[in-house]
């Protein structure tokens, strides 16, 4: 709060921003840093236990053409997400971390919110459009720059928002 | 005369009591000396530290081609400061050699072992670890470059772990954040791996797939396998990570009273552990 100078100009979020990293906050920004890798590597889980239990549900018959390759994005997703987690474990590993640009406590919310929707995502589809937004974040969180970080959250905010209407039990409603 | 005597015995008798302490002091000392060299020896975070850094070698046959291109900047990443993660080892280690020694009553010369530290401090300056972290290092580093220089003259057990013990303990902490990232890793890297073949071998259903099942089913056994005795690896080198801080923590909390039943058994029953990890990660 006092050294206001160096807070960030996004005016439009009045959260307490964290002054520049001394030593003692670098320890914690790398912790941040693993706890973000930890809640992606979660979200890959999902996305594999999701695949799997569309799979599983054909017990052993021919699975349709569309539904494959339908896995087999979402297995290259849950692929990429992997390895975006084990970038951000790299950089805490050599405390290069770069600023998440974002309460750290924001974005965690966000990738528990995804994590728990892709495993519960009625159709396939919508989970499709949904990694890729995660992915986007994951992409963003690397790069420690603002701008693209609150785009990437806007943008799995949005879908994140789209995937509970259309699972909501009452008739689908189109998204605008 | 009588006085002179008395003088002379109570001389000779001062000096056989000192003497008689001198003698325990160095029996005393011996549970030191195995708990220096079982953590000295203690292996596990040396092996996972080239695993980590060679992650994408064992990884690379199985990504996708844009998973693979951030694959390959993590590499990058993970040999940059590989170096550094096996510097902070060595020093630990060079640490409980001298330990050892100024425990035990022969002063063999480890000298040649100070260069390895230099390297080390120069890797150090470029790239990676926290400030604190660099500051142990250095902060150790010279403790043992003196200490080793000097054939470690003044220099007592006691004071070796008084002015060793804080940036011993910062380095050891290092070392388990670091193993920890290292297991974190491997699970993603396990989870690719794997992954693939959960969801392509129902897919493969066609008669002419039959020898590709087989062969991926023989392959996911060997691949699980491989990764089910890794894991073990990380916990192992976890927990005796943390027996050596524990351990040094119990030293230099009791440091003026290292002839104590109590510490002396803590101390053997320390060591015992890390010689049955060290088997245990040797198997």
């Amino acid at each position: 709060m006092a050294n206001d100078t160096n807070s960030r100009p996004d005016g439009a979020t009045p959260v307490p921003t964290a002054p520049p990293p001394g030593p003692a906050e670098a320890l914690s920004t790398a912790r941040q840093v693993e706890e973000l890798a930890d809640k992606l590597s979660e979200c890959a889980d999902s996305i594999h236990e999701r695949v799997m239990r569309d799979i599983r549900h054909h017990q052993g018959q021919d699975v349709p053409e569309s539904e494959q390759s339908a896995a087999r994005a979402l297995l290259n997703a849950e692929m990429e997400l992997r390895q975006r987690a084990n970038r951000l474990y790299a950089e805490a590993a050599g405390c290069i971390v770069s600023s998440l640009g974002q309460p750290q406590q924001h974005l965690v919310q966000l990738t528990v919110d995804a994590a728990d929707k892709i495993r519960r995502i009625t159709r396939i589809g919508d989970g499709i459009t949904l990694v890729a937004r995660l992915l986007g974040l994951a992409a963003a969180a690397s790069t420690g720059q603002v701008v693209p970080i609150l785009a990437a959250v806007e943008g799995l905010k949005v879908q994140l928002d789209v995937v509970a209407i259309d699972n909501a039990p009452t008739a689908p409603a189109a998204p605008a | 005369m009588d006085l002179r005597r008395c003088v002379t015995c109570f001389v000779l008798a001062a000096s056989l009591l000192l003497a008689g302490c001198a003698s325990t002091n160095q029996v005393s000392l011996a549970e030191v000396r195995q708990f220096a060299d079982a953590s000295a020896r203690l292996g596990g975070y040396g092996e996972l530290s080239r695993r980590f850094r060679d992650t994408y070698e064992r990884e690379q046959p199985y990504l996708s081609p844009a998973a693979d291109r951030i694959a390959k900047e993590n590499d990058a990443r993970r040999r940059a400061v590989y170096d550094d993660f096996v510097s902070i080892q060595k020093t630990v280690v060079l640490y409980m050699q001298t330990l050892s020694v100024l425990a035990g009553d022969t002063r063999y010369d480890l000298s040649d072992r100070i260069d390895d530290l230099g390297s080390g401090l120069k890797a150090n300056a470029e790239s990676g670890l926290q400030q604190r972290q660099i500051a142990a290092y250095t902060g150790l580093a010279r403790l043992l470059t003196r200490v080793i220089a000097s054939g470690y003259q003044n220099r007592s057990v006691e004071t070796m772990v008084r002015d060793g013990d804080a940036d011993v303990q910062i380095l050891l902490e290092a070392m388990i954040t670091l193993t920890r990232l290292y297991a974190k890793t491997n699970d993603n890297e396990k989870k690719t791996v794997l992954g693939i073949f959960d969801v392509e071998i129902p897919f493969s259903t066609k008669t002419s797939d039959r020898m590709l099942v087989t062969l991926a089913k023989v392959h996911y056994l060997s691949k699980s396998t491989e990764y089910k005795l890794v894991d073990k690896r990380y916990d192992l080198a976890l927990q005796g990570l943390t027996k050596v801080a524990l351990g040094h923590q119990k030293l230099r909390e009791n440091i003026n009273n290292l002839h104590g039943d109590e510490i002396r058994k803590m101390l053997a029953a320390y060591a015992r552990d890390l010689t049955s990890l060290r088997d245990a990660l040797s198997d």
